[in-house]
């Protein structure tokens, strides 16, 4: 049923009532979800700087865009933030392949809170496994708001997922970052 | 490793990331600055539409007076033309002006 809101949303773009968000609804929804969105943003651009520009960008757009509940503004909110850098990248030119942006700079990690294993571990994935492991786990979207997210069609997801599974599992493995399992 | 491991380890990684985020007040403000920006372009929009079309209407009709006194012009250029030449030159500059004033705003300045 979300998804089918947040689908229709996306399509239309469009509230029934075209107001707008209100200052102290903008601030609980900010304290909700900002943390995880840069999150995702650090963990997509490899960049602290470059996922606080594009977080502002996003919310100020997602202040302007006609008031929608919770679920949909959030999906809303992502797909916003996602397309703001990928035209990051297509400007920059750092990006050989759509999704893939190509200098990996472990300089980056300084701004972290992190533990650098994990985190440099997860980001040898390519950005759009990145994108749906984050979208898949952490937000626990299903694959119709994942793909609608990320602009794809919902079976290409639940391939895209899979196969970036089974690479961050086994990435995860030669790390030696298993979880500890009791006998 | 399973599934289970893997959500569960991309689960902490997401929990351990505290950021210093960016101001609440800020995004607002800006926020409230590209709400007005909107505002004041849709509210111009139609006032656009008309200079363009004023614009457009003075070329034309610049056009078609030319056109239909073009055999007068060029026999009083032949017989004064000392005199005529910058009489059309500064029309031709008067005209460029009063287009360029058209579509200029002093509020986009």
């Amino acid at each position: 049923m979300v998804a089918d809101a947040t689908l229709r949303y996306l399509t239309m773009a469009e509230s029934p009532t075209g107001e707008q968000t209100g200052q102290p609804e903008f601030e609980a929804f900010y304290l909700r979800t900002a943390r995880l969105l840069h999150g995702y943003l650090c963990r997509l651009s490899r960049d602290s700087a470059t996922a606080d520009e594009v977080l502002q960008e996003a919310y100020v757009r997602m202040i302007n865009a006609p008031d929608m509940e919770e679920q949909v503004r959030k999906a809303y909110l992502y797909r916003t933030a996602t397309n703001l850098l990928r035209d990051r990248w297509r400007k920059q030119k750092r990006e050989r392949k759509f999704w893939e942006s190509e200098n990996f700079s472990e300089i980056i990690h300084q701004n972290r809170d992190l533990p650098l294993d994990v985190s440099s571990v997860f980001e040898k994935l390519r950005a759009l496994d990145r994108a749906v492991l984050w979208l898949a786990h952490v937000e626990q979207l299903s694959h119709r708001e994942t793909a609608a997210i990320l602009g794809m069609k919902e079976r290409s997801i639940r391939v895209i997922l899979f196969r970036a599974r089974a690479k961050a599992r086994d990435l995860f493995e030669k790390a030696g970052l298993g979880v500890p399992h009791d006998e | 490793m399973n599934d289970s491991d893997l959500d569960t380890i991309l689960k902490k990684m997401a929990a351990q990331h505290g950021p210093q985020l960016p101001g609440l007040g800020v995004i607002w403000f800006r926020a409230q600055l590209l709400r007005k920006a909107q505002h004041k372009e849709r509210i111009e929009r139609p006032l656009m539409v008309m200079r363009g079309l004023a614009g457009l209407t003075g070329a034309v009709i610049l056009v078609l007076v030319v056109a239909s006194s073009w055999g007068k012009m060029q026999d009083a250029m032949g017989q004064q033309g000392w005199f005529l030449l910058p009489l059309v030159l500064l029309t031709f500059g008067a005209s460029l002006a009063s287009g360029a004033l058209l579509f200029w705003s002093p509020a986009k300045r």
